[in-house]
């Protein structure tokens, strides 16, 4: 639980004991009419605490499950409410006296006298009704309502509530409207960009069969030349093959053939010595030029 | 006297019998022709150097070389076809070669002996250029050696074409794709396949218009041939044909990609389509058979002989009924 929700529901708490303080927030009223009052606004408040633990509860994510009873409760209370609003409005011509105070006044029953009420209390008394109607319509029950003519509020995207009717049959729905159908301007406009589009597409993809069709003309010729040349170079290994150890067979009888007319020492002997009358020739050639 | 005439005198001497020379020098006089044959082609006397070639191949024979017998009999068939030899001379230099090659064991040399031949007749005969062609061809299927052939059944096909011989070109082009399926060569077998029904198809007068068809039917019986592009282009060329539609061929030629990639000469050939008389074929406009047999196609074939007499007999049979509608 985090600081957050600490907080609110101290708040809740406080709330829903308010009753039991000892420093009431206000002085009980005296009269009929305030009495009334009084108690409808305490029934609007705890609406409203219903109403935000609704809130809470969905804010913090999901479902909230004990939406459903408390917006039943809520609603009920309302209804109630809205019901009481007339007695208010009875009550709200007569004046009625104090009954007195509780504890000090214990000999006698206080008389009421029912004066005549001023026009202005009246007034006052009219628009502090009006208020609280304002006040019970504004508690919210999780109904979407139809406010005719008054102001939209938006939600969270900034869209207004929008009015939702599922109705066929009125006469200005849409679909049995024959000029629904018809091409306006900006259709026909439309519709011949879509067309252009299309055509150039047609085109491109034209273009792009064209050149895969080669590649793969290409590629099949390829594919049958290739298959030709290995033929050849199967061929050409084995020949290469046989050619190969011809020639190690003829190397190896060479070898044989020139160590039976000399030996490898002799041999060695003649290279030099032909290399050292080489070098003399070479030298003599020099000093002759 | 040139030094090639002295060379080959020389050569003669040594192989001359006599008195002193009991039997012929052949490996004497071998070098002797070989170089009297090179002096005589680098001075451009083609007729004699040929005549030394064969002289040099003769000796090669009997010192029992006949590869190198072979080779210079090629030489000399060269060089004949230049200075005027009868085209059945130098065609049986080219032949005498390739039995040579045989000789030798080298048959792959032979069939290429004859090919050469037959490109070398090309510009001169081309019936005998031909004959040399297919029967380096026969050399190389008895080689096994398939694949050797196709470069020849090209030529020759090329020669045909140019020849305007196109019931052969044709003919031969089915050869080569049976040589290509041999080989495994798919896609030069379905090129091979509509490459000929394009060579039936650019006889004059349409009369190779039921072989076509007929081409076209046995071919689509061939599992390389079946599912290919060329088959799809064929029949639509087929179906235009059989719908007398001008512009329905020649836009299939144009717009179809498949033609553009078969042979030069085909490409051309099929450019020039439809051939034929084009008045017969649009006063005669036949009704589209969905059968392609023979039998329906030779009566139509038939009836655009006869469409130029009457069509005119159409026309006002047509007019009749316009006005008994009219009425």
């Amino acid at each position: 639980m985090d600081i957050y929700d600490i907080e609110t529901r101290i708040g809740t708490l406080v709330n829903k004991y308010k009753a039991y303080d000892d420093a009431p927030k206000k002085e009980r009223p005296l009269d009929a009419f305030e009495d009334l009052y009084f108690h409808m606004e305490g029934t609007i408040d705890s609406l409203h605490h219903k109403a935000e633990e609704v809130q809470l509860e969905r804010n913090r994510g999901g479902q909230a499950a004990n939406a459903p009873r408390l917006n039943a409760e809520i609603r009920r209370g309302k209804a109630q409410l809205l019901q009481d609003l007339p007695k208010l409005l009875k009550l709200a011509k007569k004046k009625g006296k104090s009954k007195g105070k509780p504890k000090t006044d214990d000999q006698g029953s206080s008389l009421r006298q029912s004066k005549g009420i001023d026009p202005q209390e009246l007034e006052e008394r009219h628009r502090r009704i009006a208020d609280l109607e304002a006040r019970i319509q504004e508690i919210p029950d999780g109904v979407l309502m139809s406010t005719n003519g008054d102001k939209k509020k938006s939600n969270i995207l900034g869209l207004n509530n929008i009015d939702i009717r599922i109705d066929a049959m009125t006469e200005a729905s849409t679909s049995r409207d024959p000029s629904y159908y018809e091409h306006t301007e900006e259709s026909r406009n439309f519709k011949n960009e879509f067309e252009m589009a299309k055509a150039r597409q047609d085109e491109s993809l034209d273009e792009i069969s064209k050149g895969v069709d080669t590649l793969r003309n290409l590629a099949g010729d390829m594919s049958e030349e290739i298959g030709k040349q290995e033929d050849l170079v199967s061929t050409m290994e084995q020949r290469m093959d046989t050619v190969n150890t011809e020639m190690r067979s003829v190397n190896a009888r060479l070898k044989q053939t020139l160590f039976s007319v000399r030996s490898s020492r002799d041999l060695c002997m003649d290279v030099t010595l032909i290399c050292i009358l080489l070098g003399i020739g070479a030298y003599i050639y020099n000093q002759l030029k | 006297m040139s030094e090639g005439d002295k060379l080959m005198s020389k050569a003669e001497s040594k192989v001359t019998v006599s008195l002193f020379r009991w039997s012929p020098d052949w490996e004497a006089a071998l070098p002797l022709y070989e170089q009297a044959a090179q002096k005589y082609r680098i001075s451009g006397a083609k007729g004699k150097a040929a005549v030394a070639y064969e002289k040099a191949s003769f000796t090669q024979e009997k010192l029992g070389s006949p590869w190198h017998a072979a080779k210079h009999l090629e030489s000399a068939g060269m060089l004949a076809k230049e200075s005027g030899y009868t085209v059945a001379e130098v065609e049986s230099f080219f032949t005498r070669a390739c039995a040579l090659y045989l000789e030798a064991g080298r048959g792959q040399a032979g069939a290429d002996a004859l090919s050469r031949g037959g490109k070398t007749l090309e510009s001169v005969n081309s019936d005998a250029a031909y004959r040399l062609y297919m029967e380096a061809v026969e050399m190389y299927q008895n080689e096994g050696k398939d694949h050797f052939s196709l470069d020849s059944f090209r030529a020759a096909i090329n020669l045909l074409i140019r020849t305007e011989r196109f019931e052969d070109a044709a003919t031969t082009q089915l050869r080569f794709a049976e040589a290509c399926s041999r080989t495994g060569a798919k896609q030069s077998q379905c090129k091979a396949y509509l490459s000929a029904m394009i060579a039936w198809l650019s006889e004059p007068d349409l009369k190779g218009l039921p072989e076509a068809t007929n081409c076209l039917q046995d071919c689509l019986a061939v599992d390389a041939f079946y599912g290919s592009v060329e088959a799809r282009a064929a029949a639509d060329l087929i179906e235009a044909y059989a719908r007398r539609d001008v512009e329905a061929i020649q836009k299939c030629i144009k717009d179809d990609n498949t033609f553009q990639h078969l042979d030069t000469s085909i490409l051309r050939l099929a450019r020039k389509l439809p051939t034929g008389d084009l008045g017969s074929l649009q006063q005669a406009p036949l009704p589209l058979s969905s059968d392609f047999g023979t039998s329906s196609l030779q009566h139509q074939s038939g009836a655009v002989g006869r469409g130029q007499q009457s069509s005119p007999a159409i026309e006002t049979t047509t007019d009749d009924i316009d006005e008994d509608n009219l009425c």
